[in-house]
């Protein structure tokens, strides 16, 4: 909670400086990225992989940008299953998470504040649709459900030819209510995302 | 169709919850103390705490793993039904799961604990995979009462060295069985009758073998399902 009163006087002093060598042109923004994804539930992690694009608003000398991002990462985890119904005993199960997630961010960019080195952070909501595959008991299970949720997300961009290289981090708040999942929260943070911003 | 409304519905559709899984299907039932009687018969009585065992064969019995996210991953098992003259569904630890062919299922009666009321007649079995589909097979199981024995009377007489035709009185004998019988005297020997024919519901024709020991005997029927039912003091055996 520290770090939003800092975040605030950064905005303040951004919307007040001039408008930074980008021209009217470069509105569009084009972005692959990669990273690792770790749901703050039992899930492992796993490799993330989105495509955004974004066009930089007008608004606040064209510092605020709208982004829609698509993004992919399946994460699985798998055990044992005890029970005293079981008459053979022990069972293992895994089950894969897969999320395919549409996420719309207000993205607010400090252009300028560090050089050639931009930081931004952003928020938005997100549908995110789950699908929830379970191997058990030689059977597959899938369950399928599509929530709503938001995401919260900052990064730094490095300018490096007609576009910028950066690094970001996202956390990601999806709630599922499968029967194999149970009710819960299977968001978590994307580490470490990696990928390189083109301006059309 | 306009392509905002079109979104609409896609969206819509992507955003219901739904569940896919294998159904399963039902062969038969055994009850293991009959395995040649199909479908297997229960008794609505006795039992013990937990009732009477029964095979449940079929294909595709498929558990769940449930709250794996959460904490403690549990298993979902299929859900068994009997719909009949009543409508029972199974609690949880009645229900065992062997694979995905068999189960095994703790019918509970009248003297389980928790007691359950089961009027006699013919049942269907629904089994429903969490996970999946539900699957239903009529006639799965007939319900039978426990036998009572009222009286037991040998109208010739006894004859030492010969059979003695005995008739057997009460209730829930079954015509298509044969049940077992024993006479116990009160010295704790004991001697096996043999079933003749059940005449009908409320009848038997049985005999008492040559060389009975005279005294009083208690009488044990036993139905081939399970039911049992002893009348103490039942036959004086004395010879002229």
């Amino acid at each position: 909670m520290t770090a939003l009163p800092v975040l605030a006087l950064l905005v303040l002093a951004q919307a007040s400086a001039p408008a930074t060598s980008e021209s009217e042109g470069d509105s569009i923004l084009l972005a692959p990225k990669v990273g690792f994804f770790k749901s703050t539930t039992p899930l492992e992690g796993a490799p993330y992989f989105a495509l955004e694009a974004g066009y930089v608003t007008p608004l606040l000398h064209r510092r605020l940008a709208i982004v829609l991002e698509g993004s992919f990462h399946q994460p699985k985890v798998s055990g044992t299953l005890r029970d005293p119904q079981l008459t053979l005993g022990d069972d293992p199960y895994s089950l894969t998470e897969r999320e395919i997630a549409f996420l719309l961010s207000a993205v607010y960019r400090f252009e300028g504040a560090l050089g050639s080195i931009t930081p931004y952070a952003g928020a938005g909501p997100g549908l995110y649709l789950h699908q929830a595959t379970t191997q058990a008991f030689g059977a597959t299970t899938v369950e399928k459900e599509g929530t709503l949720g938001f995401q919260l997300l900052g990064g730094a961009e490095l300018r490096l030819g007609p576009g910028g290289l950066f690094l970001e981090a996202h956390y990601h708040f999806t709630r599922v209510g499968f029967l194999t999942t149970g009710q819960v929260n299977v968001g978590g943070f994307l580490a470490a995302g990696l990928g390189y911003r083109l301006r059309l | 169709m306009r392509p905002h409304l079109l979104a609409a519905l896609l969206a819509l559709a992507a955003c219901s919850p739904s569940i896919e899984g294998p159904t399963p299907k039902l062969i038969g039932t055994i009850n293991p103390r009959q395995r040649n009687a199909t479908p297997a018969n229960i008794c609505n009585a006795q039992g013990g705490e937990r009732g009477w065992r029964v095979e449940l064969l079929g294909e595709r019995f498929t558990p769940i793993p449930e709250e794996v996210l959460t904490g403690e991953p549990t298993v979902g098992l299929p859900s068994v039904t009997l719909r009949g003259p009543a409508t029972l569904t199974l609690e949880r630890d009645r229900v065992f799961y062997r694979d995905s062919g068999l189960m095994f299922l703790d019918i509970p009666t009248r003297d389980t604990t928790p007691p359950a009321t089961l009027p006699e007649g013919h049942y269907a079995l629904e089994v429903k995979n969490l996970g999946g589909g539900t699957a239903e097979l009529a006639d799965l199981l007939i319900v039978v009462p426990p036998p009572t024995v009222t009286r037991v009377t040998a109208p010739q007489g006894f004859t030492f060295n010969d059979i003695s035709p005995l008739v057997v009185e009460g209730t829930g004998f079954r015509t298509d069985t044969f049940p077992a019988m024993k006479l116990i005297h009160t010295s704790s020997t004991e001697a096996e009758v043999f079933t003749l024919t059940v005449d009908s519901p409320t009848r038997i024709s049985t005999e008492l073998p040559a060389g009975t020991p005279a005294g009083s005997y208690d009488f044990v029927l036993n139905n081939p399902e399970g039911c049992s039912f002893t009348l103490p003091d039942a036959l004086t055996v004395s010879y002229p």
